[in-house]
């Protein structure tokens, strides 16, 4: 039990202004080099330690307490972190919870528990920012809607109906409702967090929205005139997170952000280049970003799940032999460094229930109520585009 | 099928069919022995080579199984060749469980559309209530000992639609006689039989005449409910005392004459 819950409630902002200090202004001659810790020095902050004894790699610049209602949202990878997040005892929102009844696998396959509402996965800040300002209009624009073999999907979230919806009407209202349950999770968020994933992106040209996948994945048909690649830049995602930040600021000033980019390599690429280059140009982008955001904005933090997880000094321990998906092992390690920083001692498996008012009338909740999830399997809708492999 | 020896199986919605037998059963239904529990505690027996031992479950199942098996704590599935699982796969609590909180989008007007749930995310609903259900387990267990045994499931009787008075079912008055609830039991049944056939069993729904409308029973079948009765002996606990309130989830012995009557007819198709 947290003995001093006050420390929660107040954020220590103290220093945020101030950038990273370097080591006190060495005196003439001598190297500012000099006296560093041994976490600056590769030898001896990296090559000589081992990636399950890490410390120092992380140091938060707010506290997350037990009392902080936490939005996630982003790539396949972030849902590894709400998973654990809320085992863990911290107040994940989940304005979308499974119907009572549905087993964790059965939930997670509909969406149910992966993020605190039923976006899918938002792998571009484009989304994210896209998706805030169609929940925040009153009327919002009709949805695109792929169709398959005489079913029908929200084309931005297509894999929280595996098998579709019985006509497009039906995809509006669930749209509709959903975007409500949206607009509920930004207007009460104390802390958001995002997982960058990806820069490759396809846009639907009439509306200019961004997909999360290719049509024709998952549902659809790909047509070279309705349908644009975009590779988003450093520049655009870092002017799209800030035209995030601050859209959810004058909805829910006081919000925090937390921000991780995903370590999950691209299933594929559409740039015309060796996927290795792609991704590292992808991720490379991402990390950017997001070290800009942390040096811009004193209400963000970063959190370095991808130098856990993807550089050199995890020696690929924690990738599984398809060199792509975290293990079990690389989460725990992530999870133990984020943990040591926002350590709670509260019981776990709590997740935050909509507020009164959008709580489902009567009924106990049940284990799918608390949307536990069984399986460490990630849903992406990238990784079926390994369907198209040769 | 034909049998000669017929275990009933269930929860407390056995009492009513072993009542009616005890005023005289159908002509040609097997002789039958009947073992219970009530609520789900009969949920607790597990096989054990071929046999439900109540002394390996729950300390609460044994004096229950005694008093209503004339003082059998065991059931040896051998000894039988057709059996009957009573109240323990589908219920009408699963119907308003998932009802309260989402609906289908073609019913979307009722009570407003608070969360939606499209009909494929309804139907794996339903797949996954009944592949936890004891019935199913029960189902499988048997066809490991009796492969050619015949396996029927009596789901527990629709309630009448008194229970709409009750704490916690007010809000559902306007239940009745709406189609969107007729659809809803419809699922439900298809999804419990569709169940029952991937384990090899049978599901006897209620017949059409006990229906007052669709999830809700006549209500002269309820007058003189009854649920398992060993007052004088091993008392179940507190749904006895509901037995002597209202009741309008337990069903009476013209009930389980009725039930008795659609197991033999199943077991001579």
């Amino acid at each position: 039990m947290d003995g001093d819950i006050f420390d929660d409630l107040v954020p220590d902002f103290t220093g945020l202004l101030d950038a990273p200090a370097p080591a006190a202004r060495p005196a003439p001659g001598a190297s500012p080099y000099a006296g560093l810790d041994a976490t600056r020095f590769w030898r001896t902050g990296v090559a000589e330690t081992h990636p399950l004894t890490v410390e120092g790699l992380y140091s938060k610049r707010f506290p997350i307490g037990t009392r902080d209602r936490i939005a996630t949202a982003g790539s396949c990878f972030a849902q590894h972190i709400a998973t654990h997040l809320r085992a863990r005892g911290f107040r994940v929102l989940d304005l979308e919870p499974a119907p009572w009844g549905f087993e964790p696998a059965q939930a997670q396959a509909f969406g149910y528990g992966v993020y605190s509402a039923r976006f899918g996965n938002l792998y571009t800040a484009r989304q994210l920012l896209e998706l805030l300002r169609e929940a925040m209009v009153e009327r919002p624009p009709e949805p695109i809607v792929w169709e398959k073999g005489g079913r029908f999907f929200d084309a931005l979230r297509p894999g929280v109906e595996p098998e579709g919806l019985g006509s497009p009407e039906e995809v509006a209202l669930h749209r509709r409702i959903h975007l409500g349950r949206v607009r509920t999770m930004f207007e009460r968020t104390d802390v958001f967090v995002f997982t960058f994933g990806l820069t490759e992106s396809w846009r639907d040209r009439a509306t200019g929205r961004t997909l999360p996948t290719c049509p024709g994945t998952i549902a659809g048909t790909f047509d070279p005139a309705a349908h644009a690649f975009h590779n988003f830049t450093v520049q655009e995602t870092l002017d799209d997170y800030h035209a995030f930040r601050a859209e959810l600021a004058a909805i829910n000033p006081g919000v925090r952000h937390l921000v991780t980019v995903s370590p999950v390599p691209l299933t594929a690429t559409a740039a015309g280049i060796h996927v290795l280059l792609a991704s590292t140009w992808s991720k490379s982008a991402l990390r950017a970003v997001a070290g800009q955001l942390y040096a811009e904005c004193p209400d963000l933090d970063y959190f370095p799940s991808y130098e856990i997880i993807a550089s050199p000094w995890s020696r690929g321990f924690f990738f599984e032999p398809n060199l792509r998906s975290v293990s079990p092992a690389g989460v725990a390690a992530v999870m133990r460094v984020f943990l040591a920083e926002h350590a709670v001692a509260a019981p776990p498996g709590r997740a935050e229930v909509p507020a009164p008012e959008d709580r489902p009338r009567g009924g106990r909740r049940g284990k799918a109520g608390r949307n536990r999830r069984a399986a460490e399997d990630a849903v992406c809708e990238e990784m079926l585009l390994d369907a198209f492999r040769p | 099928m034909s049998a000669a020896r017929l275990c009933v199986i269930g929860s407390s919605h056995v009492a009513c069919l072993k009542l009616a037998e005890t005023g005289g059963a159908p002509t040609g239904l097997p002789a039958t022995e009947y073992f219970a529990a009530s609520g789900n505690l009969i949920a607790e027996l597990h096989l054990t080579d071929g046999r439900y031992l109540a002394a390996a479950a729950g300390g609460a199942v044994a004096p229950q199984l005694a008093a209503v098996s004339a003082g059998k704590t065991r059931i040896d599935l051998a000894d039988y060749d057709a059996f009957a699982l009573v109240g323990v796969c589908f219920q009408f609590r699963d119907i308003l469980r998932l009802f309260r909180s989402h609906c289908l989008w073609r019913h979307r007007d009722w009570r407003g559309a608070r969360a939606l749930i499209g009909d494929a995310g309804f139907a794996e609903f339903l797949r996954g209530v009944y592949r936890f259900r004891p019935a199913y387990r029960f189902a499988r267990d048997i066809a490991a000992v009796r492969p050619d045994a015949p396996v029927l499931l009596l789901p527990s009787p629709f309630p009448t639609a008194a229970v709409l008075e009750e704490q916690g079912m007010r809000d559902l008055r306007d239940l009745r006689d709406t189609s969107y609830f007729a659809e809803i039991v419809r699922l439900h049944r298809d999804a419990a039989t569709a169940a029952a056939r991937s384990v090899g069993a049978r599901v006897l729904f209620q017949r059409d005449e006990a229906v007052a409308a669709p999830g809700f029973t006549a209500p002269r079948f309820n007058e003189a409910a009854v649920g398992l009765r060993a007052a004088d002996k091993t008392s179940p606990g507190q749904w006895h005392e509901e037995k002597r309130a209202a009741d309008p989830w337990h069903m009476n012995r013209a009930f389980g004459r009725m039930r008795l009557e659609d197991i033999r007819a199943a077991l001579a198709a």
